[in-house]
């Protein structure tokens, strides 16, 4: 299946379009109550006022993995069924993907220099991160290079899926290797270490950046599908022409 | 503490401008398609009223 019109297309422009509609109002809507949230929350004793960088710094790694997440599943059903509908899902969550996984590695910097004196270091959660953001920008540097058809649809899918793996490595990262990096605090085995006004706003900044990513997502595979679209339409024409 | 501030404002100030700046290129990129599919369609349209 290589050209629009697909079934699975149908459903999917569907569900994007539904998903645009409700996501992004209500992304906007908690984007505003998170930065007052952000604001209102108490300020942690050791670590001042920088420690509030960890809400936005956390939902933004959260929404990566998500729209990685979602990349590797698109891609594995795309390698499946061969249709180009996961193709563009793959490729849109991959860039969102991206984009949140740069916004984790320019915010932690910030909040390394005043903590542990430096910018940067190379332990296990911040190396494996940046691998995760090379891997997934070689992706989509990938793609123009591969081609525009099946062939390079395929490739990206392998890479979509392989790079997924590294999540595990990186969560797992602070308990299995002796690391500068925080442990969890949330998603740990006493359950969440947090006040409950610190849990409640990370709670909040968690579902607006994650509204955004599913709306930027829906966007961006809308974008690919109308390429597709166009593409399609650019041929139709030069086939006219050539008659 | 205070003088931890300018860290914490330039870490928001960073993601604000990638999160703002990644939907201005969505917003940019949806118009550049639009448009390209309202010239195909009118260069279709086009070519079939001139064919017998």
């Amino acid at each position: 299946m290589t050209e629009t019109g697909s079934k699975v297309q149908d459903r999917m422009d569907l569900i994007l379009s539904r998903l645009r509609t409700v996501a992004a109002p209500l992304a906007g809507l908690g984007l505003l109550l998170a930065a007052a949230a952000i604001l209102r929350a108490p300020e942690e004793e050791a670590q001042g006022i920088v420690q509030k960088i960890f809400y936005a710094h956390v939902a933004s790694a959260v929404s990566s993995y998500l729209s990685f997440f979602i990349t590797c599943a698109a891609s594995v059903l795309y390698l499946w069924k061969r249709d180009r509908a996961w193709d563009f899902l793959a490729l849109a969550s991959a860039e969102v993907g991206v984009v949140f996984c740069s916004a984790v590695l320019v915010s932690g910097p910030f909040w390394g220099k005043p903590i542990w004196g430096t910018w940067w270091t190379w332990d296990a959660r911040l190396t494996s991160t940046l691998i995760l953001w090379l891997v997934y920008v070689g992706y989509l540097l990938l793609r123009p290079f591969a081609g525009e058809g099946e062939r390079g649809a395929r490739f990206a899918a392998v890479v979509g899926i392989v790079g997924f793996v590294n999540i595990p490595l990186i969560h797992f990262s602070v308990k299995w290797l002796r690391t500068l990096h925080p442990k969890p605090i949330v998603l740990n085995a006493q359950g969440p270490q947090l006040p409950p006004e610190m849990m409640t706003t990370l709670y909040i900044t968690l579902g607006a950046f994650t509204l955004l990513a599913i709306t930027f997502i829906a966007v961006r595979a809308e974008i690919e599908r109308l390429r597709d679209l166009a593409s399609a339409m650019r041929r139709h024409a030069t086939k006219g022409e050539a008659r | 503490m205070k003088t931890n501030l300018p860290y914490l404002l330039w870490a928001y100030a960073l993601i604000a401008l990638l999160l703002v700046g990644y939907a201005a290129s969505l917003v940019r990129r949806m118009r550049q398609v639009a448009a390209e599919l309202e010239t195909l369609a009118a260069a279709i349209r086009a070519r079939a009223s001139r064919s017998p």
